[in-house]
């Protein structure tokens, strides 16, 4: 592992441990969702409060934004009820970039005498136009927007993208042989509830991998816990490839979009998303990066399936935020 | 929203305007969606003939959704089948609308501009060298290549002084396109109504069309002059529920503030905005329970837009801004 990256590691690690909740302390939490697109091109973004109490309350926000940008209102009151959450949108009025794509944020809510402040460094979650060909070689990805986490300091980049055909993610794990890839994949809001939920498996030899069906809309939750075998849950619509890359294992996933209608791709619009990766030691989770509380972790929001590496803690949700965009540019 | 309205009638009445005959102003459009590139090009093209009857137009506005460059070039290649490919100006856009209905994936949506009242003058900035600079590491070489590229257009086009509105269509996304639009404005000052988008910013799509060719990096702009009277609105919104009301609230409070008789609406609209809707159709019948549906209307969904500012430190400033989550409403009345 380069200096780079273990340097990298080490301060993931410590901020991750950083933004653990107390448990149960405080009367209010708070949490802002991820940026969908790239913050220069102005987005709202949603703040999110949770009231703890036996009683209703009226929360003020506020946001602290990096330095040099400029986001509106400045305040916003919300009625939050008991043991209830809310949430209030603010406009990301002036931004910059920033290729290492973690923004430093405060947030705040008041009530009454109660302030609960969270430093949070938010992600740009957003998925490009791209057309990547899939064989598990990442150099065509220069203009996705990466999300970089560390797992017991190893690291691991997650993108995604779409065209008019494809939704495509491509993972790159560091110090990792073989393992799995799985995703999850639903619009914000579609007809049916649920989500589609793939899983890749890494093949002994670099090229194409086999990818598995595992969840779609509409299909029963409690299948979810069922510890299914992976065969019979051959997808062939999905390409998978894999490519092994110095110590990393890099895989290169496209879906069809024909597969999954309800996502109807075009800039600005949201989807949910989250990726874990298997391997032997158990799991790294894309969630641990999102800033999620710490207990939102539902027990039916991933599937379990023969040889996958998940332990006793379920990882967070999957139905976290991302959304399309156009281009970095 | 009374202090952008009472902005926008301060606007129009500062329009110098001459009352010209009906039939002296003509703004038309026709919209075709279809695999086939060329044969759909040819079909917008047609009916905008049509429309013209025996009159020609003096300039096209052709802005498509097909995916690829060879599709693009298709199109225009049907557009060029039917009218003279030199009044053919434009760019990829994310879809539009006119009165007949909303243009998603693989169409074109074209304004046709013409009569014996109008003039229109053409520029294209080439080559600008804004392709692959960035914000974060190159705002001063993207600051000064842009405006210069705005200045040179600028510069390209007789008659600014008596100009009504410029149609500006540019390969500078918004935030960029505001760098591009200060260069416009050094030369052209700040009084010009100035609408129009930036091209689709999908990597391989952002083209812009002059005279029937496509070229990349780059930007035109229309100068439209004319016994005619401009009055510009924007409104920026970032989810389903804005996006529809914003349309309808934007139209209508601009054409209360526009004179009596309004012959053309223009939207410049966003993607993004597009992104949100749960349902296409929902923004242009917004639109039309304000401005009915008998009066041309021409929307087009860009990266990025040109027109007045809807944000926290402008509200009712009408001074033409490049910004993004915009539709830019522009009445043109006599």
């Amino acid at each position: 592992m380069s200096k780079t990256v273990f340097l990298f590691c080490l301060a993931v690690s410590i901020f991750c441990a950083s933004q653990r909740i107390p448990a149960a302390a405080e009367p209010l939490r708070v949490r802002m969702e991820n940026f969908i697109v790239t913050p220069s091109t102005g987005p709202l973004v949603n703040v999110h409060v949770q009231n703890r109490s036996d009683r209703a309350v009226n929360a003020v926000l506020r946001v602290r934004w990096p330095e040099g940008w400029k986001g509106a209102p400045g305040e916003q009151t919300v009625s939050v009820g008991p043991n209830a959450m809310a949430k209030a949108a603010f406009t990301v009025e002036k931004a910059i970039d920033l290729a290492v794509n973690r923004y430093a944020v405060v947030v705040e809510a008041r009530a009454g005498d109660v302030t609960v402040t969270r430093t949070q460094h938010v992600i740009c979650a957003t998925a490009p136009y791209l057309k990547p060909q899939v064989d598990g070689k990442l150099d065509d990805w220069k203009d996705a927007v990466p999300i970089t986490f560390a797992t017991a300091s190893k690291a691991t980049t997650v993108m995604t993208c779409w065209n008019r055909k494809q939704f495509c993610v491509a993972v790159r794990a560091e110090q990792l042989k073989g393992g799995a890839v799985q995703f999850s994949l639903a619009p914000e809001a579609g007809e049916k509830p649920g989500r589609y939920e793939f899983v890749v498996v890494a093949p002994e030899q670099d090229g194409p991998a086999k990818c598995f069906l595992l969840m779609r809309p509409g299909d029963d939750l409690k299948l979810a816990a069922q510890s299914r075998a992976l065969e019979g849950l051959e997808c062939g619509d999905v390409q998978a490839a894999t490519a092994r890359d110095g110590g990393a294992m890099c895989f290169e996933i496209a879906v069809p979009v024909k597969l999954v209608p309800e996502l109807q791709p075009t800039p600005g619009r949201p989807f949910r998303f989250s990726l874990l990766v298997h391997e032997a030691g158990g799991l790294r989770d894309l969630g641990a990066v999102m800033n999620l509380w710490d207990d939102q972790r539902h027990p039916q929001s991933w599937s379990r399936w023969k040889g996958a590496a998940f332990g006793p803690t379920p990882p967070f949700d999957s139905n976290i935020e991302f959304g399309f965009s156009s281009s970095i540019h | 929203m009374k202090t952008m309205r009472v902005a926008a009638m301060v606007l129009a009445l500062g329009c110098a305007s001459v009352w010209a005959a009906d039939d002296a102003l003509v703004f038309k459009t026709a919209a075709a969606s279809g695999e086939n590139a060329a044969e759909t090009g040819k079909k917008a093209a047609t009916e905008l003939k049509a429309a013209f009857g025996g009159a020609a137009p003096k300039a096209v506005l052709v802005m498509d959704s097909f995916e690829d460059v060879a599709a693009k070039k298709a199109m225009l290649g049907g557009v060029a089948s039917v009218l003279p490919k030199e009044i053919l100006f434009g760019g990829a856009s994310y879809g539009g609308f006119t009165q007949r209905g909303s243009v998603n994936d693989d169409g074109v949506v074209l304004l046709g501009i013409g009569g014996d009242g109008i003039g229109v003058e053409a520029a294209l900035a080439e080559k600008m060298g804004a392709a692959g600079l960035t914000m974060e590491k190159d705002l001063e070489k993207l600051t000064a290549t842009l405006n210069r590229a705005g200045e040179q257009l600028a510069k390209q086009l007789p008659g600014l002084d008596r100009g009504a509105l410029m149609l500006l269509i540019s390969d500078a996304h918004s935030p960029k396109n505001q760098l591009l639009l200060d260069g416009v404005q050094k030369v052209a000052g700040k009084k010009l109504p100035i609408t129009g988008g930036s091209v689709n910013k999908n990597a391989g799509q952002n083209w812009v069309y002059f005279r029937g060719a496509v070229h990349t990096d780059s930007a035109i702009a229309l100068l439209l002059t004319g016994s005619f009277k401009v009055t510009q609105t924007g409104r920026q919104a970032k989810t389903n529920e804005a996006v529809i009301e914003t349309a309808r609230e934007g139209s209508a409070s601009l054409l209360k503030s526009a004179p009596v008789k309004p012959f053309a609406v223009l939207a410049f609209n966003c993607g993004g905005r597009k992104g949100k809707l749960k349902r296409l159709e929902d923004e242009l019948e917004a639109i039309q329970t304000s401005v009915g549906k008998e009066l041309p209307l021409f929307g087009t969904y860009c990266a990025g837009e040109y027109g007045p500012a809807d944000i926290s430190e402008s509200k009712g400033d009408c001074t033409p801004c490049g910004r993004g989550w915009h539709v830019m409403f522009t009445v043109l009345a006599r």
